[in-house]
């Protein structure tokens, strides 16, 4: 039940007034590498599935000091929000054990699992669709449907943009990029009804300013109460008025907010280790300051943009993996977010090593985006397919997180060399080259490409994949 | 003695150390040394720190105060080299920034600082940057170079907007356009006419140093 986030927000005006700069080298900096030492948070390679839980407990109390010590810097006030430790004990005892998303018959509902937690609820929990990057107009509604058409796939971020409307670039803060939203949301709507899934949840996130968000917000013909729309962090420890304001006028309208806790690997927040214990910190940020009901896992590489190489992969399950232990949060979505590659092999590589990490953890799965989310067309029902499929073969097999590891380290053996040169953004095909527009439905080769992978899951790596002649 | 103090100076900015480089500097000037000389050990400096960054050895964070024990100590050095009248080789001016509606800086940071480390003058707008501040920096910087970044789709299009309103106001031949960011492709840099694309702060600097042709 949410509760504090007002009187939080209002320490923007009264909190400690910390420049910018002097708040990322001065006071974040030192404290959090301070902290790791402290704490002996260290970077293991071969251990990229968290299975040494008094390792997550010292992440866990890293990042809560940072918390205490550092605070979230409002870029908008120059002020820094503060908290108590009796303030992150509340969050813990009121944070959303419990959220449904969607509504009518597309409403499902999710609660925290714990570790190795395969009697409770489905494996994974939550399969979460991503649709990023730009799409072209004429394929829009096929992309959509191709997510759709997946009934494994619980909800989806529609978030492609639409670059051109009425001749024009959406421009952010122009009445294009506000036509471009009432344009993306009667899209998705409609491909919803015609898919038979008119109260599915869509968590698409699109509009720069919140002015064109809120020109779609209709339930009678725009977005319903039971969608998402992001609220989060921006990197490192900062929030704004921006976010806030996102935040609010979800919570007013009756829907949902998805928040992140983020990490830039080699930037601002240093090495894994140290984007571990970022990362959790601002998950715990993120359910004090927005009370989102959906977090997800997003540590990116910032020289070479990718949310699946084994040091994000890192980052994102040891900081989510420390938060979960101590917090009975109902749903947080593990990384990858979004692939590397483009649509072929090694994407599916990208979410079935998601999966296999994820679904141990007791994380929700996500997936469809490729090409970092950078290419034109690149997104595909099919990726989150892989997801939910390798999540449920988890699930069955009941892995331990250990297992779960060794599988991880392999299968990102297979697609690591060219995250490391900077190349898998392109390699793969379009989704014209992977699908037949007119049906949404992936092409033979696709499909032929998808189910080798699969054949090669369960034979190199034994999960217990079933291996058909799929749709 | 020589050596020693330009070592020395090396070493302050490797350590971050502000106070540290602003001394020795003073130090080298007292010493009577050439100014010109402590300003290449400190961009040897930058550049091992830009190393290392590459390898995943070093962070942003570190860079960035590495280059503020440069910036601390340049002043000094400046002074001393303006009252021997002695020219120092410059790659040339770099206007940087993160266009319109876009609010993410740390690809942009990291681009700034590689630049700044390679030997270009670097004026960054810091981010959400429109496009007559752009235009009205590289005027008024006498840019060579004007550098944008977008994280994002949706704000991809500020770039040609910059390109456009150059254009327009007569002033494309003045400036090398680069462009770069999560999105940006090297088709999109070719459909709005910018002079270079990069992929990362590496290339952003061998782009930058082409398009001067100063490699």
């Amino acid at each position: 039940m949410k509760g504090r986030f007002l009187d939080y927000w209002a320490r923007a005006e009264t909190g400690p007034i910390v420049p910018e700069k002097d708040f990322d080298l001065k006071r974040y900096w030192p404290r959090i590498n301070a902290l790791a030492r402290k704490h002996k948070v260290e970077h293991d390679p071969r251990h990229i599935v968290p299975t040494d839980d008094e390792q997550l407990d010292n992440v866990w109390k890293a990042a809560c000091e940072l918390v205490l010590d550092v605070g979230f810097l409002c870029v908008d006030t120059g002020r820094v929000i503060m908290f108590t430790a009796d303030e992150i004990d509340e969050m813990i005892d009121h944070v959303h054990r419990m959220i449904r998303l969607g509504i009518g018959e597309e409403e499902r509902t999710y609660t925290h699992k714990g570790f190795e937690d395969y009697d409770n609820q489905r494996n994974p929990h939550l399969v979460a669709g991503r649709v990023l990057g730009q799409i072209s107009p004429e394929i829009y509604s096929s992309v959509v449907m191709s997510y759709l058409k997946e009934p494994s796939i619980d909800a989806t971020h529609f978030q492609g943009i639409i670059s051109k409307i009425n001749g024009m670039l959406t421009t952010p803060g122009s009445p294009w990029e506000m036509l471009a939203e009432l344009h993306r949301v009667a899209l998705v709507r409609d491909a919803c009804r015609r898919a038979g899934k008119p109260g599915y949840s869509d968590g698409g996130t699109v509009p720069v300013k919140l002015q064109a968000q809120m020109a779609a917000d209709n339930p009678q013909w725009g977005t319903p109460s039971g969608d998402c729309r992001g609220a989060y962090m921006s990197p490192s420890m900062k929030t704004n008025y921006d976010w806030m304001c996102r935040a609010l006028h979800m919570y007013q309208y009756g829907g949902h907010t998805w928040g992140a806790g983020t990490a830039y690997l080699g930037g601002t927040s240093g090495g894994p280790a140290t984007s571990a214990i970022n990362l959790c910190a601002e998950l715990i940020g993120s359910a004090l300051l927005y009370e989102n009901s959906v977090l997800g896992t997003w540590a990116l590489d910032a020289v070479y943009f990718s949310n699946s190489s084994k040091q994000s992969l890192f980052a994102s399950w040891w900081g989510g993996a420390a938060f979960m232990k101590h917090v009975p949060y109902c749903c947080l979505i593990g990384a990858p977010i979004q692939m590397t590659y483009k649509l072929g092999r090694e994407y599916f590589l990208e979410h079935a090593a998601g999966a296999v990490g994820c679904t141990p953890l007791g994380f929700g799965v996500c997936g469809g985006a490729g090409a970092q989310s950078a290419g034109t067309d690149v997104s595909s029902g099919m990726g989150c397919r892989m997801s939910a499929e390798v999540g449920r073969a988890v699930g069955q097999a009941r892995l331990t997180r250990k297992e779960a590891n060794e599988i991880v380290l392999r299968i990102t053996d297979e697609y690591q060399p060219h995250i490391d040169d900077r190349t898998a953004h392109t390699i793969g095909l379009t989704y014209q080259q992977a699908h037949d527009v007119e049906t949404s439905r992936p092409n033979p080769e696709f499909l032929a490409t998808y189910n080798r992978v699969k054949t090669e899951l369960k034979e190199e790596f034994g999960l217990p994949m079933k291996v058909t002649e799929a749709v | 003695m020589t050596d020693e103090v330009l070592g020395k100076l090396r070493e302050a900015v490797l350590n971050m150390d502000e106070e540290g480089a602003e001394q020795t500097a003073r130090e080298l000037v007292g010493a009577g040394l050439d100014p010109v000389e402590g300003i290449k050990s400190m961009a040897s400096a930058m550049t091992e720190m830009g190393e290392k960054f590459e390898r995943g050895e070093a962070y942003v964070p570190e860079l960035l105060l590495a280059s503020d024990a440069l910036k601390r100590a340049m002043p000094v050095l400046e002074a001393e080299i303006n009252k021997r009248n002695v020219q120092r080789e410059k790659l040339g001016t770099v206007v940087v920034g993160t266009v319109k509606g876009d609010v993410h800086e740390v690809g942009k940071d990291i681009v700034a600082m590689m630049l700044g480390v390679a030997g270009f003058d670097v004026i960054d707008l810091g981010a959400d940057v429109s496009t007559s501040d752009f235009i009205a920096a590289a005027q008024s910087h006498e840019a060579d170079v004007i550098a944008m970044s977008s994280l994002m789709s949706t704000t991809m299009a500020g770039q040609r907007e910059v390109i456009a309103f150059l254009n327009e106001l007569g002033l494309r031949d003045r400036y090398k356009v680069l462009v770069g960011g999560g999105p940006v492709k090297q088709a999109w840099a070719d459909e709005i006419g910018a002079d270079g694309y990069a992929q990362d702060a590496i290339e952003a600097v061998k782009s930058a140093k082409k398009l001067l042709a100063k490699n």
